[in-house]
């Protein structure tokens, strides 16, 4: 749709938002990270400010791994990231682990901190593989996908596209038949021997 | 004439080079077993299937590089190789000694078309045999108008012959790959010929190929002083055309395709024989070998194959290293394989490499800076590599840095400099490379939420009797307010979460016995291992082995966390 058409909508989309944020509520009963986000929303939208915040939550999106794990409490890197720029703690990802928080903390000018064991440990990069001859073809795993990296359809085998999995561990809790496993991933850009560091001089 | 035809920086080097240009290219035994490098390759042949000479063992893998059989045998065995310098399955080939060929087609490549040829040279899996180890058929197939066809005939480094060998002895063959290849560039208008100042045997069978072939176009062979490293191959083509690549560019920005004659000579024997690459040229040198010479190499062949047909004798050998005195890396396993770009093989008496001195700090002399060709400052990239700085060491062109090793060798604190480079170019490779996955994933993540919110759209308009527009179903997509299909998607599951009959208790409990299962199946794989088994094995299964206990100990939270009994509270958060 064109802009202008966009604009004569926004209100009525932002009602829309404003119910089921009001809905998604009393279904959680407590304030959650979806209404948190649709409010982010709709102040941006109604007052075109918060330009500074929403520019530095592009930032910070852009050092998340973007693995779509929701580890970090949050449906995905981008609400993750705004929240971050709004000033929650930002050692919640674990997929980043340290590398991550010490970005952010880079540039947020603050110490960086430990990552918060609460939401995860940090550890090696993970890809999901599917033991095709157990998969009964189910699809459940499909739509749990946050990258759409699982090919599949009704009663036939189903594998991963390991170059797009990001190796977030949603797809193993749906499948019935526990065919699905997450393994090392292969370490494509591995350092070789010979490029180990040679020690520096005192 | 065009600008300076020179290239900053450079250094003399002995050239230690008549101990192995002195004889003809010899052709070794038959190594017992060749053990053929996989990589990602499809294999296409079983263990114990007899194969023939040239016969395709694996079809090409992300590399689009295919794997052939060097000689006739049979596979032995298709193993794991921890140890390969990129570890992976390799083939085992035990040869039959009777050198049978598959059976091969050779058409006179001029009756055939431009895309047939590029199919074949692709088919025989050739790439730069210089060292680049870059897939020729791509180079071949330049997206740039290309006006001059450069071949690098210089060797510049110390030691190695094996092109200068392969000059004198098959300048005709390479002279024809030179020409098939001019022809699939769509004929460049000139044909330069880089020979350095110290291979004049070399030069001589050049001219003369030359002459014989008489081709119409401006074909020149160029003999230019020996200075390190004056093969490299921005430097021959600023030396011959007087252009300079671009930082970060390619040779085809300029207008100019480089190839090594071992590739051209590959080229060659491809296109008018059908011979797939099979063998190279390596030189064995060093003072550790009583026999220094040039051998005509089956890929697979174990080092230590080639270093004992040269009389290598361990115990004066100080340094062993793959590749030149400048430019060679440290070789540890004499089992290790030749590959199509391994060039030399260097085995070095004390006297000829001294052990490494230690390090001393920088005095900022700036003699690395004279040195360096590529116009860097060594000694600022070598600050930025140990505080691991990637912006700066991407600032100051780190990845124009050809490891050429000029810079390490006048540094008065024999600081090893270009170890440094190439670690830290490494890890910058592997941060752009994982920078590029993420920006994937996220534009597969959008492109999810939006077709999930386009579906729940059409659902949620179905279910109100609305009738939808099929602009309607894309506005969330569309729309700047790029919440909307997170939230939408959001309820949706939170309200059938809610209205689900059973809670999440079942998958929970799938999920703690499947860790269970796959600890105690991990754990007796584990303390199966054997002595042989090697240590990337082993930390394999470790790191499954602890994902399983990690994975266990969530679902063991999970269903601890979850109400006694059915109830309609979700679980707000997603996992
Ligand atoms: S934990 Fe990290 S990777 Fe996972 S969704 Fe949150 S920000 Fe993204
Ligand atoms: S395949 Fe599984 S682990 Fe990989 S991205 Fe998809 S849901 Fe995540
Ligand atoms: S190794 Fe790199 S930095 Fe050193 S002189 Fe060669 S190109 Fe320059
Ligand atoms: S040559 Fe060595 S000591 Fe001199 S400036 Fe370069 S790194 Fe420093």
């Amino acid at each position: 749709m064109g802009s202008a058409e966009f604009l004569t909508q926004l209100p009525a989309a932002l009602a829309t938002l404003a119910t089921l944020a009001v809905l998604a509520a009393a279904v959680f009963g407590r304030a959650t990270h979806a209404d948190r986000d649709i409010d982010i929303d709709i102040d941006i939208g109604i007052q075109g400010l918060q330009t500074a915040e929403r520019e530095l939550a592009a930032q910070i999106e852009d050092l998340l791994p973007q693995t779509q794990c929701g580890q970090c409490g949050h449906p995905g890197c981008r609400p993750y990231a705004r929240a971050v720029a709004a000033g929650e703690p930002f050692n919640k990802c674990p997929p980043g682990g340290h590398a991550t928080i010490a970005a952010i903390a880079d540039l947020l000018g603050t110490p960086p901190l430990a990552l918060d064991p609460e939401h995860g440990r940090e550890g090696p990069k993970l890809v999901a593989y599917i033991r095709e001859a157990e998969c009964i073809g189910c699809t459940k795993c499909l739509p749990a996908c946050p990258v759409d990296a699982i090919l599949g359809a009704p009663r036939q085998m189903h594998t991963v596209i390991a170059a797009e999995c990001t190796g977030c561990d949603l797809c193993v809790e749906p499948c019935p038949v526990d065919c699905i496993e997450m393994i090392p991933a292969p370490v494509r850009s591995a350092l070789m021997a010979r490029d180990q560091r040679p020690p520096v001089a005192a | 004439m065009s600008p300076a035809r020179t290239f900053p920086g450079g250094i003399l080097l002995p050239a230690h080079k008549h101990a192995s240009s002195a004889t003809p290219i010899r052709t070794p035994a038959l190594p017992p077993e060749l053990f053929l490098s996989l990589g990602d390759a499809t294999p296409l042949v079983a263990v114990g299937d007899p194969v023939l000479k040239g016969q395709l063992l694996a079809a090409a893998g992300s590399d689009g590089l295919p794997v052939h059989a060097p000689t006739s045998g049979h596979v032995a065995r298709i193993e794991f190789a921890p140890r390969a310098e990129v570890p992976g399955h390799r083939a085992v080939l035990i040869p039959d000694g009777a050198e049978r060929w598959c059976e091969r087609t050779p058409v006179n490549p001029a009756t055939r078309t431009l895309p047939e040829l590029l199919a074949a040279v692709r088919a025989a899996g050739i790439v730069g045999l210089g060292g680049g180890g870059f897939p020729t058929d791509i180079k071949l197939a330049p997206t740039h108008p290309i006006d001059t066809l450069v071949i690098n005939g210089m060797e510049c480094e110390p030691y190695i012959t094996a092109d200068d060998r392969l000059m004198r002895e098959e300048a005709g063959a390479i002279v024809a790959g030179m020409r098939l290849a001019a022809r699939l560039l769509g004929d460049p208008a000139r044909i330069l010929v880089g020979i350095e100042d110290d291979k004049p045997e070399a030069a001589a069978a050049m001219t003369a190929a030359l002459a014989v072939a008489d081709d119409p176009r401006e074909i020149v062979i160029v003999v230019l002083p020996s200075r390190y490293p004056a093969g490299g191959e921005r430097q021959l083509i600023q030396l011959l055309t007087g252009r300079q690549v671009p930082s970060g560019g390619l040779p085809r920005d300029v207008g100019v395709v480089c190839f090594n004659v071992g590739t051209l000579y590959a080229l060659h024997r491809a296109l008018a024989l059908d011979e797939p690459l099979l063998s190279r040229i390596v030189t064995i040198a060093g003072g550790a070998c009583r026999e220094p010479a040039n051998y005509r190499a089956l890929l697979g062949t174990p080092v230590a194959h080639l270093l004992a047909a040269s009389s290598y004798q361990p115990a004066r050998c100080e340094q062993l290293l793959l590749g030149g005195p400048m430019m060679g890396i440290p070789l540890d396993d004499v089992q290790a394989p030749v590959t199509k770009t391994t060039h030399c093989i260097l085995a070095a008496t004390a006297a000829e490499l001294p052990p490494a001195r230690q390090p001393q700090p920088c005095i900022r002399c700036g003699l690395c800076a004279d040195v360096c060709p590529a116009s860097l400052l060594p000694q600022q990239l070598l600050r930025h590599a140990v505080a691991r700085d990637h912006r700066q060491l991407e600032r100051h062109h780190l990845l124009d840095c050809i490891d050429c090793g000029a810079c390490a060798y006048v540094c008065p604190s024999a600081i090893p400099l270009v170890d440094h480079y190439r670690a830290a170019k490494a890890e910058v490779r592997a941060l752009r490379a994982e920078r590029g996955a993420a920006d994937q994933a996220r534009r597969r993540f959008e492109a999810h939420q939006a077709r999930v919110a386009r579906q729940s759209g059409e659902r949620s308009a179905r279910h109100a009797g609305l009738i939808g527009t099929s602009a309607d179903h894309d506005a969330p997509a569309s729309a700047p307010v790029d919440a909307a299909p997170v939230a939408t998607d959001l309820l949706e599951q939170a309200l059938a979460r809610a209205g689900a009959a059973t809670p999440r208790r079942a998958p929970l409990e799938r999920a703690l016995s499947a860790a269970e299962n796959r600890i105690a199946q991990l754990e007796t794989q584990l303390a199966a291992l054997d002595a042989t088994a090697t240590e990337a094995q082993r930390n394999g299964l470790r790191a499954r082995l602890e994902q399983a206990r990690l994975d266990g100990d969530l679902a063991r939270q999970r269903l601890l966390a979850l109400p006694a009994e059915p109830s309609p509270t979700p679980d707000g958060n997603p996992q």
